[in-house]
């Protein structure tokens, strides 16, 4: 009896004084059990239980007590519209109703609700979620500020530990995120980079890209097997540790093209250096001459497959080189933006039409964020101007858009994570990307693996001399 | 017509089954299956005396599998079914047998005309009898259907990855592409190419000969052994090792006239030289070849090729290190015998009354044999004489002596110098000719590339790649083009094997291929360079321009150190001599415009030592989803006439083609 007691004096104890680590809930999750309820929807009572699981609670509260806010602290503090509330639907009928709508909805989303192409017939506003980084990240993160360290940027933009060495190769900081709250552009802009992809091994298998012409048609349509691998301090997915062999990069991306058959087998592996003025290195397996071809790095401005929108520097809505020489990064502002939900991990938040050419639903939250311009300073780059609303609670991008060189409306970039809320890690399910210069249409639909990451995907992905029998 | 339903009907099994597998693919990311069907249709435009025709008419049919079962194994499989309709189509004129009858003595252009060579006919009901006629044709059946095992499986191999990376090990057949060029092979030597239905002018994928072979990689960092070789300044190496016992060799086929030996391979066969005596400007008339391979053991260890390179990071780019020991792909040619052939004066061995064998000896000896080499001629105002002579005589440039075929049939044989004289039988000669490949191919080099990203230029500032590749080959085989048969050859008679007194000069040309092989093979080193740049071109003032222009520019060097002896580049159907240093430059550019839908591809080739140039012009109209790929190709050959390899064998091949792949 006296066991029982202390035993329950203990966890009373350790209640009180952990109460953020230990809560069973928080504002988002009732917010979504809420939602859910109303709805009926199965896939969003399916969310509801993913993010009611212990562990993802624990993390979602260690991160807060990390950042010092999460998302409904901060909504808390603004004066948002009262309509502004999940349940809302916008269709091309009543969305003139809402005059706020333009200062958080992206404008481009208003105008998709009635344009002939990249149409979307109905958004729903969903709960707002609380988003955090994997476990990796936070004991990173929280390293770098227990021991006292603060990494520095150098006249040259690159991130660096006090002793000078680069942040993204070795320790905590390969993995963590160096400012929590940015100060000024480049911060932000680092900490964004440091997000990366939120997994220490990305795999998708496949990924399917297609690209719709102005009068809403599919004509370029592809099929590939896509890895990421974090190169430094992995934490979250084996190989933990080091990779081995890959001193050189901060990371590496590798494609495999399965389809169309015209080329398949296409093979590119492209490793980052973290160097501020070293080039990408970028090698490809051309299937028709079946040899390895050196790509110079310096032009990451080609779409990555004819056809398509993407281009290298747009992986991940932004994949540019750091380079103060070439690019300003201004913080210009923060606020609220609405933008799909990550929840690509239980189900599809953007539903395409039968076409794949335009949409039948698209769910948005609120998410707060912070607003980063990056801007070409030589006149010479494929955009003027990268304007990317920054996740303040996830340090990803959640809208994007770019202007071409002579100040138009060029391309975005818009998204819904597979993020998995037990383990803070994420993939992708969904992107659309719209050119408003040509009026076309990509989408990426991805297939995350997360069965045996640590066995399925190894150096023969980063490989271009291996990777060419893959398939 | 019921080889044609037999094909049509497995190219659309081959679909049903696939289309059904395909289905099931969607629901296995381990297992892959692909496939297309590709048929094309072309003309030619630039054919000598004639207008134009049908040109290759392609056909291909391909399914690719995978399976991959886990990271440890991975199986490929990739099966063809390809040929070309045109050789039932229309018909090539092109040039054979010299006449006989084109004789005028004291003109140098004694017997040059060329009686024509019908390409593609399966109907070759002519005459041989008639020689003006259109007598002489082929069906081209060698490159109408590659249906045979060994054509339809391009690919069927087992991979295996050691589970901690340390090597890899593949077996099966397949095909492996080393160095950096492209379009002339330095380094990228481990498979025969297949010349049959494009010449050298096609993707290098589908030029290469895949062969049975077992490929190792072995990584030197994971399996411990990498420090020496970092402590040089080598990174992360990789030892790759290839052993390929199935030996093959290029395959090409030869538009040979003879009678008794006819092939076709239609516009991309390797046209019959024009055999002509240098001194006399006179035609080979009679002379028709037997051409018999000789090849290395097709399959065994004994002539099995062996290779290995070695990949490492340095100097902020790529090094390859490599060595080839395996077997030569073209062949140097030598003169096995011959058949003399009493009755019938066009080769035609089924035509004749008889014929009489001739060893290598005997033919050198006939050829090269001096005035009066027999004595004095039975019944004939004029001294006997080797065929040299012959023709020298008729031309002016010689004594007059009677046609050895005449002399060595005793009066037999017609000469058309003196009609009338004996018997008056027509005769002819066919040189047995060995296509020889088993020489072997010794080999070194490295290939290096990097991304030079000091330099960098263009509206958006990108830099090229630079692509290096060096190999240097020892004791090639080659052909001589000079060569002296001697004072004194022998010749098989009635009486024994008898000493015959000879020209005893320098023979130039087709006469210094009939000698032996002792006097006719040599060999020499060569060291072969090509240094390259890629650059993705933004072009200035271009402000829609939505993807680069990837521009490739290569230039070529190869350097024959014994180049001055006298060699031919390949005897006898490419007939240059071999230069010092033969040069060539590549220069390519793929542009994509409409959303990258249309995609133009350009491809020039200059070879400054012959003279030649080649564009080649690919238009892509990927305007139709995803499975269908229609492709407008054109293709120019310039080769300023000459028989040099290899713009100028295929002067008149030029050709538009149209073709439509439906790929799934």
């Amino acid at each position: 009896m006296n066991n029982k007691i202390t035993t329950l004096i203990i966890c009373l104890f350790s209640f009180f004084l952990s109460p953020v680590i230990h809560a069973e809930t928080n504002k988002a999750l009732e917010a979504w059990k809420a939602f859910a309820a109303a709805t009926g929807d199965p896939n969003h009572a399916r969310w509801v239980e993913e993010i009611s699981k212990p562990e993802a609670i624990a993390l979602a509260a260690e991160w807060r007590e990390l950042r010092g806010y999460d998302a409904y602290d901060l909504m808390e503090q603004a004066d948002l519209p009262e309509e502004l509330k999940p349940g809302l639907k916008l269709t091309k009928d009543n969305a003139d109703q809402y005059p706020w709508l333009k200062d958080y909805m992206p404008l481009e989303f208003i105008e998709h609700l009635s344009s002939s192409w990249s149409n979307i017939a109905e958004i729903t506003i969903v709960p707002t979620n609380t988003y955090y980084m994997h476990k990796g990240y936070l004991e990173g993160t929280k390293e770098l500020k227990e021991k006292g360290i603060e990494l520095v940027i150098n006249e040259e933009g690159e991130l660096l530990y006090p002793d000078g060495s680069y942040a993204l190769m070795t320790g905590a900081g390969a993995t963590s995120i160096p400012f929590l709250n940015p100060k000024n552009g480049l911060e932000l802009n680092w900490s964004y980079v440091a997000h990366s992809v939120n997994t220490d091994t990305l795999n998708f298998e496949p990924i399917h890209m297609r690209a719709c012409t102005a009068g809403g048609r599919l004509d370029s349509e592809y099929k590939a097997d896509l890895w990421w691998w974090h190169y430094h301090n992995r934490k979250n997915t084996g190989p933990l540790g080091e990779i081995d062999g890959k001193e050189d990069f901060i990371e590496g991306g590798s494609i495999f093209f399965l389809e169309p058959l015209d080329i398949r087998g296409l093979a590119g592996v492209r490793q980052r250096y973290p160097d501020a003025d070293k080039d990408d290195d970028f090698k490809v397996f051309i299937p028709s001459l079946r040899r390895t071809r050196i790509l110079t790095g310096s032009d990451a401005q080609d779409p990555i497959a004819s056809g398509q929108e993407l281009i290298w520097d747009d992986w991940r809505a932004y994949w540019g080189k750091t380079d103060v020489s070439k690019f300003d990064y201004v913080l210009a502002g923060e606020g609220f933006i609405l933008t799909s939900p990550e929840v690509g991990y239980i189900y599809d938040s953007a539903v395409l039409t039968e076409d794949q050419c335009n949409f039948k639903s698209l769910e948005v939250e609120l998410r707060p964020v912070w607003i980063l311009d990056i801007i070409d300073k030589t006149g010479k780059y494929i955009y003027s101007k990268r304007r990317t609303w920054v996740d303040k609670e996830f340090y990803y991008m959640q809208y994007h858009i770019t202007e071409d060189p002579r100040g138009n409306k060029f391309r975005n970039w818009e998204d819904s994570r597979a993020w998995r809320p037990t383990e803070g890690d994420a993939m992708w399910r969904y992107c659309m990307v719209n050119n408003y210069v040509t009026k076309r249409m990509s989408t990426l639909y991805m297939d995350p693996n997360w069965e045996d990451r640590d066995e399925r995907v190894s150096e023969e992905m980063f490989d271009v001399d291996q990777l060419r029998d893959y398939q | 017509m019921k080889q044609i339903l037999n094909l049509l009907l497995l190219i659309t099994a081959t679909f049903v089954i696939a289309g059904q597998s395909y289905a099931v693919n969607l629901k296995s990311k381990d297992w892959t299956l692909n496939g297309r069907l590709k048929q094309g249709s072309s003309i030619l435009y630039d054919l000598e005396n004639q207008d134009t025709i049908n040109g290759p008419t392609n056909y291909l049919a391909e399914v690719k599998t995978s399976w991959r079962p886990n990271r440890q194994w991975t199986f490929i499989g990739n099966f063809w079914l390809r040929g070309d309709w045109a050789p039932g189509m229309d018909t090539i004129r092109s040039s054979g047998m010299h006449d006989p009858t084109d004789v005028a003595p004291g003109s140098l252009s004694n017997f040059n005309r060329r009686l024509p060579y019908r390409l593609n006919t399966s109907n070759c009901s002519g005459s041989a009898v008639n020689s003006t006629m259109d007598t002489f044709c082929a069906s081209s059946k060698g490159i109408r259907h590659f249906d045979s095992a060994d054509e339809i499986i391009r690919e069927l191999s087992l991979k295996y990855r050691d589970r901690k990376n340390r090597f890899t090990v593949k077996i099966g057949k397949f095909q492996r592409g080393w160095g950096q060029s492209d379009g002339l092979r330095l380094l990228d030597v481990l498979h025969a190419q297949d010349l049959r239905e494009r010449f050298a002018f096609r993707d290098s994928d589908e030029l290469r000969i895949p062969a049975f072979m077992v490929a190792a990689d072995f990584n030197f960092r994971k399996l411990g052994i990498s420090k020496p070789f970092e402590a040089l300044g080598m990174r992360r190496p990789v030892l790759e090792v290839n052993i390929v016992p199935e030996v093959r060799h290029s395959e090409f086929v030869v538009n040979n006239p003879n009678p008794s030996d006819p092939s076709s391979g239609g516009i991309f066969g390797l046209p019959f030289p024009d055999v002509i005596d240098p001194v006399s400007g006179a035609g080979f008339v009679g002379f028709g070849f037997d051409l018999r391979d000789k090849e290395a053991d097709h399959w065994g260890f004994d002539d099995a090729e062996y290779s290995a390179r070695l990949k490492f990071d340095s100097l902020g780019g790529q090094f390859t290190i490599n060595g080839f020991y395996g077997m030569q792909d073209l062949p140097t040619i030598t003169l096995k015998g011959g058949t003399f052939i009493v009755g019938n004066g066009f080769n035609n061995i089924d035509a004749s009354i008889a014929t009489v064998p001739l060893t290598a000896n005997d033919v050198e000896t006939v050829v090269h044999g001096a005035p009066g080499f027999l004595g004095p001629s039975v019944g004939s105002i004029f001294p006997t004489g080797g065929y040299l002579a012959y023709l020298r005589g008729i031309a002016g440039v010689g004594p007059l002596v009677e046609s050895p075929l005449t002399t060595l049939s005793m009066g037999g044989c017609a000469d058309p110098l003196q009609p009338g004289l004996g018997a008056g039988l027509p005769c002819s000669v066919n040189g047995i000719v060995n296509l020889d490949y088993q020489h072997r191919q010794k080999l070194i080099g490295f290939s290096f590339a990097r991304d030079m990203s000091e330099f960098k230029f263009g509206p958006k500032q990108t830099s090229p790649a630079m692509r290096l590749e060096v190999a240097y080959e020892f004791d090639k085989y080659f052909n001589r083009s000079h060569v002296n048969p001697g004072a004194i050859g022998t010749l098989n008679t009635p009486f024994g094997v008898l000493p015959l007194p000879l020209n005893n000069r320098d023979e130039a040309g087709s006469p210094a291929l009939a000698a032996t092989e002792d006097k006719t093979i040599t060999r020499s080193d060569v060291i072969s360079t090509m240094i390259g740049f890629d650059y993705p071109l933004w072009v200035p003032g271009w402000d829609t321009q939505e993807k680069s222009v990837f521009t490739s520019f290569q230039f070529f060097n190869i350097h024959t150190f014994d180049a001055n002896k006298g060699l031919l580049q390949q005897a006898p159907y490419a007939f240059d001599t071999v230069s010092k240093d033969h040069q060539y430059i590549t220069f390519l550019w793929q542009s994509p415009l409409f959303q990258q839908r249309l995609v133009l591809e350009g491809l020039y080739i200059r070879d400054f030592d012959n003279k030649g140039h080649f564009y080649r012009q690919r238009i892509d109209f990927n305007f139709f989803g995803k499975s269908w790929r229609p492709r407008l190709e054109w293709m120019h050959f310039d080769g300023n006439g000459g028989e040099n390899a290899p713009i100028g064998l295929l002067d008149n091949s030029d050709f538009v083609e149209l073709s439509i792949t439906f790929q799934f």
